[in-house]
């Protein structure tokens, strides 16, 4: 696919009209959208940048999830350990919800389920304990210690059980259901390092909470963290540079010539939804569709080539992070951003380079 | 370009102190009087004071646990200004922008994030990427990595040591090598809650000491010019003072810089068990010429502690305002994120406010003791103007004093010390000295040959705090960077490292180790620099001869 993949209005023009006219329509916006589906650290510095220049809003499509993990953050607090010192540590690993390793498929290697935890005192095998889901992590087959079932909408109140439980406090329950929650009580204290598995996107904001409690009661005598999954890695790679460049996550807007953010008023789907918003720049280097939603909107796409976007305004095709060009972003396993050299490189211009070039073709008194 | 800096007072300790006169800028670096030259551009600084520009060695402005700082915090840092078209992001609170910006319109150019783990540096050197105008520095942090345990256990030569130190500084682009608490971190995953020099890591069967003592030597072997850089055992703890002395003690004569000495000079007197022992540990530190330390200084205000020291933050949880952290459990180090809010109410905030004080006026040479707040775990670095006034007046120091609860004033010495900083300690203390520790041969000084970082001050007698919140003009490298305390426009600041020389034979058995412990490539700490925006950020500094 040549670099020039670029089309306004599904008409193939040269890459540098489809930019002046993506600048054009940004310029003429009363309120722009930078909402990304996929980018590296460079496409949303890149996207920063412009969006605080010409007073836009940056969000990403899977903020959703990412948010509520920060709600719990920003409330509560939180006790978090990498993949990597799991592996080596835990030799108690508690999944509450269900389709964990549907979520994360490579969970069980990555963690090491399987083998013994290498830095343990006394390495043995690792106790698998499942609350909720109706055990159908076949991944796991073998590797389960105990299981309690429960339906996802169940799970904030085993949560609270199980927690109150660990505490040794009353709880109104069945005496075959306390028993069986006893019993993954003890084995929780008994942990010498414990690690619990969840993911934001089963469970809602107060439970969450009601698990970092629990965390943070059974560090009053062992040791003990949690580990997420199934949140976008992606939108964590916007959220950390949106922190640095601006102190704020995604969902922030630049109009008042500052950064504000706010999770409802800097929601793309409700600023489509209100009318709020006049044109999206949809960032996507990595492949993907826009949700149909963003279609009520004038739309410029930064896509791969060959990624058909029919209801875009102007479609401007870029490399693929990480396989066109050298990429940095997070990486769940150390928790950090990390390097990643092209696994194929090519000419295509990165979603950085394509949203500075509008920025260039942008009017001076855009800024 | 010549520029001349006219009839200013010339506070500049490492040419011989003090003088009335010009001062000549070309290019990028201070030149010597040129004879039968007019200088193309003439400032008229007559009557004010000029020094080198500020060099603060130790404050947390960069990395993973600052941005989780950042989003654990949004109440802290509302924005309510808007960025001029050439500042672009420079008001929004706590970004990097705004870090760069605060920092030079207080004349400081050259700034140090001292705790860096070794798979956090990429995301430090992005963030340091992105803070325009100052200089800057990582600190990569070692102590409680189980490759650097491993080989201590197993009893390796100093020279393998020396190696794997040498291969992660490099690595990680770091300017020298700091340890916090050092095996501490390791062993709170091992359920330690408190951890002492002669204590021993589980598993590995190793003493902080043992430690320590292993990473000085390897800095000294590979000529790191400045020293280890250590965050010691029980930060924080009354009765800690002890710990400290044991520790410099253990230093047996090798050069060593204790980070943040104020959260270590508590004592157990009175009834609450908690009084200041800064004055013994100050003694301690004027009889120890290998001993460098910074304060890391308390005032009062809603801030946040952040450190690597996972098991003191951990404990101080408990104790969070707003009631809410992180407590990170990451390869090697992690992090803690407490939240605090020091009251001057608080007895024993009040404490630790007299105790930084007491530290700075009774170490003797300010060559030794350096400024910091360790921000912001002690204060936000932009209460520096308020602590520089206090430090050069005696009456000021008494009048917050007579705010505190009276108890505060029984438990410290504060109120009997009469030292008053002159302008020229300051300049030591600020410039001098922190370019000599971190072997910045061209900072600190305003010679002939050394880089135009220059700030000057009003000389405004009676509002110290003023005079150096609000930099008459600053230039960075030559380049007029603040006007009336006004940042004119950005420029990309460098980032220092240390290169030493050093065998490479551990880098196979590194390569293999992360594939194996990590699987991942080695890359995890091996900076690329064309990956970062500016592929030309970085500058070595050179080694002890």
């Amino acid at each position: 696919m040549p670099q020039s993949a670029c089309f306004i209005d599904a008409r193939s023009v040269s890459r540098a009209e489809a930019v002046r006219s993506a600048a054009a329509l940004i310029e003429a916006s009363r309120l722009p959208v930078f909402l990304v589906r996929a980018c590296d650290v460079a496409g949303a510095r890149a996207a920063i940048r412009l969006a605080e220049r010409v007073g836009g809003i940056i969000d990403h499509v899977d903020a959703e999830a990412a948010l509520r993990e920060l709600d719990v953050m920003r409330s509560f607090g939180k006790f978090i350990v990498t993949p990597n010192e799991s592996r080596q540590r835990a030799d108690t690993v508690l999944l509450v919800g269900a389709g964990l390793t549907k979520l994360w498929p490579e969970m069980v290697g990555r963690l090491g389920l399987g083998e013994l935890p290498r830095l343990a005192l006394q390495p043995e095998r690792r106790r698998i304990l499942c609350l909720g889901g109706d055990g159908d992590e076949t991944s796991l087959s073998g590797l389960v210690d105990q299981t309690i079932k429960a339906p996802d909408e169940a799970l904030p109140g085993v949560v609270a059980a199980l927690r109150a439980c660990v505490a040794k406090r009353r709880v109104g329950l069945s005496a075959s259901h306390k028993s069986a929650l006893d019993t993954i009580a003890e084995k929780l204290r008994a942990a010498q390092y414990g690690l619990v598995i969840y993911s934001p996107l089963s469970l809602d904001v107060l439970a969450i909470e009601m698990l970092m409690g629990l965390v943070v009661d059974l560090n009053k005598t062992t040791r003990f963290s949690t580990l997420s999954v199934g949140a976008s890695g992606n939108a964590e790679t916007l959220m950390q540079t949106t922190g640095w460049m601006t102190g704020f996550p995604v969902r922030t807007g630049f109009g008042r010539g500052f950064p504000e953010h706010d999770p409802w008023r800097f929601d793309t789907a409700r600023l489509i939804e209100s009318g709020e918003a006049d044109v999206v720049i949809w960032i996507a280097s990595a492949a993907a569709e826009p949700p149909s939603w963003v279609s009520r909107c004038p739309l410029v796409a930064l896509t791969l080539p060959g990624s058909a976007v029919a209801q875009a305004k102007v479609q401007i095709a870029v490399g693929r992070h990480g396989h066109d060009h050298d990429t940095i972003e997070f990486v769940r396993d150390v928790q950090a951003l990390a390097w990643r050299a092209a696994s194929g490189a090519s000419d295509l211009p990165s979603a950085a380079a394509t949203l500075d070039e509008i920025a260039t073709s942008l009017s001076r008194e855009a800024a | 370009m010549l520029t001349c800096l006219r009839g200013g007072r010339i506070i500049d300790p490492a040419n011989g102190g003090e003088r009335v006169g010009d001062l000549f800028i070309e290019g990028e670096r201070i030149v010597a009087e040129p004879l039968g030259r007019k200088a193309d551009q003439i400032y008229d600084v007559t009557g004010k004071i000029v020094m080198a520009g500020g060099i603060d060695i130790h404050s947390h402005i960069a990395g993973g646990n600052v941005n989780t700082g950042r989003l654990l915090l949004p109440e802290l840092h509302p924005g309510q200004t808007p960025a001029s078209a050439n500042l672009p992001l420079s008001s929004a609170g706590w970004s990097t922008f705004e870090t760069g910006c605060l920092y030079a319109k207080m004349g400081f150019t050259t700034v140090v994030e001292p705790a860096v783990s070794p798979h956090h540096a990429l995301h430090a050197h992005l963030e340091l990427a992105d803070t325009p105008i100052i200089d800057k520095a990582i600190l990569t942090v070692l102590g409680n990595d189980d490759f650097l345990l491993s080989m201590l256990r197993d009893r390796e030569t100093p020279t393998a040591i020396a190696q794997y130190v040498g291969t992660m500084l490099v690595g990680t682009r770091g300017l020298g090598i700091k340890c916090i608490n050092a095996g501490g971190a390791t062993a709170f995953k091992y359920n330690a809650r408190a951890f002492s020099l002669d204590d021993v890591v589980p598993h590995y069967g190793v003493t902080s000491r043992t430690i320590v003592e292993a990473l000085q030597r390897a800095v000294v072997d590979l000529k790191i010019t400045h020293p280890l850089h250590l965050h010691m055992n029980n930060l924080g703890i009354a009765g800690n003072v002890d710990t400290a002395i044991a520790t410099i003690e253990a230093a047996r004569g090798m050069p060593l810089h204790l980070a943040h000495l104020q959260f270590y000079s508590y004592g157990t007197e009175g009834k609450r068990g908690f009084s200041s022992a800064a004055a013994p540990l100050a003694e301690a530190v004027n009889g120890a010429k290998n001993i460098t330390v910074d304060v890391g200084q308390v005032m009062f205000g809603p801030t946040f502690t952040v450190s690597l020291d996972v098991l003191r933050q951990y404990n101080g949880s408990q104790n969070a305002r707003p009631r809410k952290s992180v407590i990170f459990d990451g390869d090697a180090n992690g992090g803690g994120i407490v939240p605090y809010d020091y009251r001057r109410s608080d007895f024993y905030n009040a404490v630790q406010w007299a105790c930084g004080l007491e530290l700075f006026l009774l170490i003797d040479n300010p060559w030794r003791v350096f400024f910091t707040t360790d921000h912001p775990n002690g204060a936000p670095f932009t209460t520096y103007p308020d602590l520089l006034a206090l430090l050069m007046s005696r009456d000021l120091r008494a009048q917050w004093l007579a705010e505190m609860p009276r108890s505060v004033a029984e438990m410290t010495t504060l109120g009997s010390i009469g030292r008053e900083y002159s302008l020229q300690e300051i300049a030591t203390m600020t410039r001098a000295a922190p370019a000599k520790l971190l072997g910045l041969a061209d900072r600190g000084h305003l010679g002939s040959g050394a880089r135009g970082d220059i700030a000057v001050y009003d000389n405004n007698n009676d509002n110290r705090a003023a005079m150096f919140r609000d930099a008459h003009l600053v230039f960075k490298d030559g380049d007029l960077v603040v006007r009336h305390g006004q940042v004119t426009h950005y420029r990309a600041g460098r980032t220092l490292e240390s290169r030493p020389d050093f065998g490479h034979a551990i880098e196979r058995r590194l390569d293999d180790y992360y594939e194996e412990v990590y699987r991942a490539p080695r890359d995890l700490v091996t900076i690329h620099a064309e990956a970062l925006p500016h592929a030309d950020m970085f500058e070595e500094v050179s080694l002890r001869p």
